[in-house]
């Protein structure tokens, strides 16, 4: 199977162009080599920041793969208590780690789960990444291609691009890969609530007017204006960029005794690596 | 119920305030208001709840300022924050016996249980495995505020003159949830501002802050209201329960308890037959059209619309 997306340098910008045809969507392929690429880069002081498009026009993840949702899904009797579903969940989940495991879970029906669990995963890592990462969005992102936006930093939104949001609560689901968390963060719960339950799927100019996306820019400035930033970015110390989001995204939503002494950890910490620069 | 008028309109519930003479909340109201949910709430043949001042140009207006300097006059001597929270927390305790209620409400301790029976509509209105929408066709001042923010979508008449906490200009602070939900609806650094400055604002300018949703010219609010509520009452009782208690339980958590809130919510609906179907329907036409049903602005309207599969059924 040919990869989903191709990963060049750029100096110390690394920039992934997705590409997955027919539908370009988000499935266990993508999640699972992008997910190997975040590793490495977790290891990678070379890079320094990470660029998300789509090759072409069009090929920015569409959405999850909604043939996969099924099969997650598939094996399971009806309407079994949540909190049994999610006691399941995280059996599986903690199960999964052990090698030996993966094999027998593989033939339950629990090992849709692996999938959900992958993919939450790989958008936690992003955000805990010391670089900083950009969303280029070059064509439609709507549920997990939005999503997997929102895990990003920044959201630059090609002007042609003809929607973006949640609409997952049409197929009578809420969002599953953090929409309702993440997107209740960047715009406050307001704006949230009516984007999930009424999606009327913002175009550019709403999307940039309601806070959804950071710049939108004409397509063929895209890519040129994301680099831009991610190069300009680039020089910032690692310890100082993991610390802004460790603190911004992990701290915005505690009590704010919390969130104080997490960014005074951090910028302790940010402090000291300067001095022994 | 005396002050609230009640009318089914297919899944939609059209609910009218009428408190003549000024459509002040008070005592009567949040009863009755509560009365309504508790009977409405798991009623699987309602899915939106709408709700709008009766009087062509009141929505409810603020709380019945006689009562509160009645509960004020009997009640609390001058305390500190922390007395007073613990007094409000052991009277909740005590309220819930039998018969304690009414004993209560003849003590300086009244006040205080009108305060909670406010705060319990409110958190109901929230829990409701319904969508409620505000069409805010008259000022909503402090409670009238208040009230608007309990619910999940706000429409706001064109000509209802303001919307805004000015509690603070009558020595007081909003204390039905305003402080807490317009910092989470709008972000702290506006909600700071404006409780503050008892800022009220138009409904353009509403609008732009993120407070309210659609501004809609009066004589069409209502109809945009409730045709918004059949659009939201198209989706299972049970999905729009998840997206809410994602948003409004998850998203002032810290993030990893908000997360696995989510996703314990997108399982449990996921498994259900309303999102199977759902999915088999998406991945069927897929596989027919060779695209995306949501790439196509025709198509994505209509599964906005919620009309391309029946999500209500029995098996919900």
């Amino acid at each position: 199977m040919a990869p989903t997306f191709l990963a060049e340098r750029d100096g110390p910008v690394l920039v992934v162009s997705f590409d997955s045809p027919p539908y370009h969507v988000i499935g266990r392929q993508m999640v699972t080599e992008l997910t190997t690429l975040v590793r490495g880069l977790e290891h990678d002081s070379t890079i320094r920041s990470v660029v998300l498009t789509g090759r072409e026009r069009g090929m920015f993840p569409a959405a999850y793969d909604v043939s996969e949702m099924l099969d997650m899904v598939t094996d399971f009797p009806a309407t079994p208590p949540r909190r049994l579903i999610e006691l399941l969940y995280r059996v599986t989940a903690a199960a999964a780690k052990l090698p030996a495991a993966r094999g027998a879970l593989a033939r339950t029906p629990a090992i849709g789960f692996l999938d959900l669990d992958a993919f939450t995963s790989l958008l936690r890592r992003l955000e805990r990444l010391d670089k900083v990462v950009i969303a280029a969005i070059n064509g439609t992102a709507l549920g997990g291609g939005w999503e997997l936006a929102l895990a990003c930093d920044l959201r630059y939104l090609a002007a042609d691009v003809a929607a973006v949001g949640q609409p997952e609560v049409t197929i009578a689901t809420p969002p599953g890969g953090g929409g309702t968390q993440r997107l209740s963060r960047a715009v406050g719960r307001a704006r949230a609530l009516e984007a999930i339950l009424d999606p009327r799927l913002p175009a550019p100019a709403e999307a940039l007017a309601l806070g959804f996306v950071h710049r939108v820019v004409p397509a063929d400035r895209l890519l040129p204006e994301a680099l831009e930033t991610a190069h300009r970015l680039a020089d910032r110390a690692p310890v100082s960029v993991a610390g802004v989001k460790h603190a911004i995204y992990e701290g915005a939503s505690r009590p704010l005794p919390e969130g104080l002494a997490l960014e005074r950890r951090w910028f302790t910490a940010a402090a000291a690596a300067r001095e022994r620069a | 119920m005396g002050a609230v008028e009640t009318e089914r309109d297919g899944r939609v519930l059209i609910v009218r305030v009428d408190n003549p003479p000024r459509n002040l909340m008070d005592r009567g109201l949040v009863a009755d208001l509560t009365a309504l949910l508790r009977s409405v709430e798991g009623d699987p043949t309602l899915g939106a709840v709408v709700v709008t001042g009766k009087p062509a140009d009141l929505f409810i207006t603020h709380y019945d300022v006689a009562e509160m300097v009645e509960g004020a006059e009997q009640g609390m001597p001058q305390v500190s924050a922390s007395v007073a929270g613990a007094s409000y927390r052991a009277l909740s305790v005590v309220a819930r016996l039998p018969g304690a209620k009414q004993a209560l409400r003849r003590t300086p301790a009244g006040g205080t249980l009108d305060l909670q029976a406010l705060h319990g509509l409110f958190t109901r209105m929230e829990r409701l495995d319904k969508a409620v929408i505000a069409a805010i066709n008259g000022q909503a001042l402090s409670i009238g505020c208040e009230f608007s923010l309990a619910c999940d979508i706000r429409y706001m008449a064109d000509d209802a003159r303001a919307i805004g906490l000015p509690e603070m200009t009558l020595g007081v602070m909003p204390g039905g949830g305003g402080t807490q939900r317009l910092s989470r609806a709008v972000g702290q650094a506006r909600a700071l501002e404006l409780i503050l400055e008892a800022r009220c604002l138009t409904p353009a300018e509403a609008l732009e802050a993120g407070i309210v949703h659609r501004v809609v010219p009066h004589a069409e609010l209502l109809e945009a209201a409730v045709e918004t509520g059949h659009r939201l009452a198209r989706r299972p009782n049970f999905s729009t329960r998840a997206v809410k208690r994602a948003v409004l339980d998850g998203a002032s958590r810290p993030l990893p308890v908000g997360l696995a809130t989510e996703r314990s919510w997108w399982l449990a609906a996921a498994v259900r037959p309303p999102a199977r179907r759902a999915m088999q329907r998406y991945v069927d036409d897929v596989r027919r059209s060779e695209r995306l049903p949501w790439e196509d602005e025709e198509t994505r309207e209509a599964w906005r619309q919620g009309t391309v599969v029946d999500l209500i059924g029995p098996d919900d």
